[in-house]
């Protein structure tokens, strides 16, 4: 693949990503305050399942990482590098303090599909730091494809 | 706050009303329509994001301030990839575009997993941009764009998008072809010190670069396959001259490198070659390479990132991949009959046949032939 097809590819992943993180983070915070959130179910249902899907995958993927030695398998070098950047960020406890980087990944499939307060604000924190990571993540995907000014 | 995010909605909203109006009033050929309506869709939802943005900004409430922040940026991001990876297909659209154009549009109504999408072509080295949802945008050089020899790469090209097209699928074989040779590099013995553990990550790096090593064998399979002897020759002939650097790599350049050693691609396109009854053609490939690479004084070295402990599973995998892929097969469309050049593929065929037997002669019958094709006499 030639790196700009594998920066894409990646982009397309993260902006996915993004949305889906975006949608249930603003969801989260107006229907707290009782306030319409212009979002239908379908979409909300739609986010959902794509962040659980994701933080599935992430589960297993991080199993093997974080077992230095075993090769990460069926995945490209952007994704790769993704699942090594959470990985190493799981260390970094000062800059990285929500449940998702406390826990694993399997965290947040508990919590978007609890329906306490306490849950909820660990969900927000969680995808408000993941999507940090990916943002950040994305940065040289989206140099890659535009350049700078 | 509110009044940068404010402003910065209007600005964004008024350029995206003139991208809207570039693409609305630009004329294009016929092969674009498609282009053109996928990108005044992807504008409207845009459109769609900023309202519900505006909608959020009028809440004023600071606690969504970061939400609304990131979410502008995504649709920025995507305005702007739009803007400059597509809407220049609509608005530098060339009179030399047509020819790739032309055999884009065939190629593509060839296969069900293309017919119907939207695509473009752009200048740049030949590759191609593929994405869900995405028009697929070929890049090749100008001076390959007036001409016959060098087309077959797309047929390289178009296997990254049949690879897309049937992801989960690929992506198992090519697990399962990562396993295969996980378990061909692990050591007879384990032990614990430092050399055991270098060679492990080692073992690591090879099994992992091979996810995209094996989509590019799986990409030359697929333009050998519609291409035939086309393919061999463009290929041959668009790297053969780029040096050592087609013939061996540095160990440290192969580990997550994302296109494997040219030479290797070689060995393993003439093999299928063969396969495929083109033996007299495999045969000069071959030959060809290891001509440049004697006088180059270069040996074949991998560095354990090919071995030929690995070559049954691999042809095994992109066997597998091609079926799943199903490309057109050049046999179907290659004659034997003189002048009867009623495909793209037999067209082809016939160039290079042209340019190996009269090279001198070649662009002017190249010409002639492009000439009667633009017009539709073919």
């Amino acid at each position: 693949m030639e790196t700009k097809e594998l920066a894409f590819q990646s982009f397309e992943r993260n902006q996915s990503l993004l949305e889906s993180i975006n949608r249930m983070l603003i969801h989260l915070r107006l229907s707290k305050k009782g306030v319409d959130d212009k979002i239908s179910v379908a979409d909300i249902n739609a986010s959902k399942q794509y962040i659980s899907d994701f933080m599935t995958k992430l589960e297993q993927l991080v199993s093997t990482a974080q077992n230095n030695a075993d090769p990460l398998i069926g995945i490209d070098l952007r994704y790769r590098n993704l699942v090594r950047k959470y990985v190493d960020a799981k260390s970094k406890k000062t800059q990285f303090k929500s449940a998702l980087f406390k826990s694993s990944p399997q965290k947040v499939l508990e919590l978007i599909n609890s329906d306490t307060a306490e849950d909820r604000i660990k969900l927000i924190d969680s995808l408000a730091e993941f999507r940090k990571l990916v943002q950040t993540h994305g940065l040289s995907d989206i140099r890659e494809l535009m350049g700078e000014i | 706050m509110d009044l940068i995010l404010k402003r910065s909605l209007l600005n964004f909203k008024r350029e995206l009303k003139a991208a809207t109006t570039i693409v609305t009033d630009k004329p294009v050929p016929a092969e674009l329509n498609r282009l053109r309506e996928w990108i005044l869709s992807a504008y409207k939802n845009i459109e769609d994001g900023l309202n519900q943005l505006e909608y959020y900004i009028g809440l004023n409430d600071s606690d969504l301030h970061e939400d609304i922040l990131s979410n502008f940026s995504s649709l920025q991001t995507v305005f702007r990839i739009i803007s400059t990876k597509y809407l220049p297909a609509i608005y530098r659209n060339h009179d030399n575009d047509l020819l790739a154009l032309k055999l884009l549009t065939w190629l593509h109504n060839e296969h069900s997993q293309t017919k119907n999408q939207p695509f473009f072509i752009q200048d740049g080295d030949f590759s191609i941009l593929t994405g869900v949802g995405y028009p697929l945008g070929y890049y090749l050089p100008v001076i390959s764009q007036q001409g016959l020899l060098f087309l077959p790469l797309f047929f390289h090209e178009i296997g990254h998008y049949f690879y897309k097209a049937h992801k989960p699928e690929m992506d198992a074989l090519v697990q399962e072809l990562q396993t295969k040779l996980g378990v061909i590099l692990q050591p007879p013995f384990k032990s614990n010190n430092q050399v055991a553990k270098d060679q492990a990550d080692k073992a690591q790096r090879i099994v992992e670069t091979w996810y995209e090593w094996t989509q590019e064998f799986f990409c030359d399979a697929v333009g050998l396959e519609i291409g035939g002897k086309t393919y061999l020759n463009a290929f041959s002939y668009y790297l053969r001259m780029q040096g050592q650097n087609s013939l061996q790599l540095p160990e440290k350049n192969l580990a997550n490198s994302s296109h494997p050693v040219n030479w290797l691609r070689i060995k393993f396109l003439a093999e299928r070659a063969r396969r495929l009854g083109l033996i007299a053609e495999a045969d000069a490939l071959e030959k060809s390479w290891q001509k440049i690479a004697d006088t180059l004084k270069i040996n074949e070295e991998y560095f354990g990132y090919y071995s030929p402990k690995y070559h049954q599973a691999i042809t095994e995998t992109i066997d597998n991949m091609l079926v799943e892929a199903a490309p057109v097969s050049f046999g179907d469309y290659v004659t034997t009959a003189t002048g009867a050049n009623s495909s793209y593929i037999q067209l082809i065929h016939e160039a290079w046949d042209n340019f190996e037997s009269d090279p001198e002669q070649y662009d002017q019958w190249e010409r002639s032939i492009v000439r009667s094709l633009l017009k539709n006499q073919i």
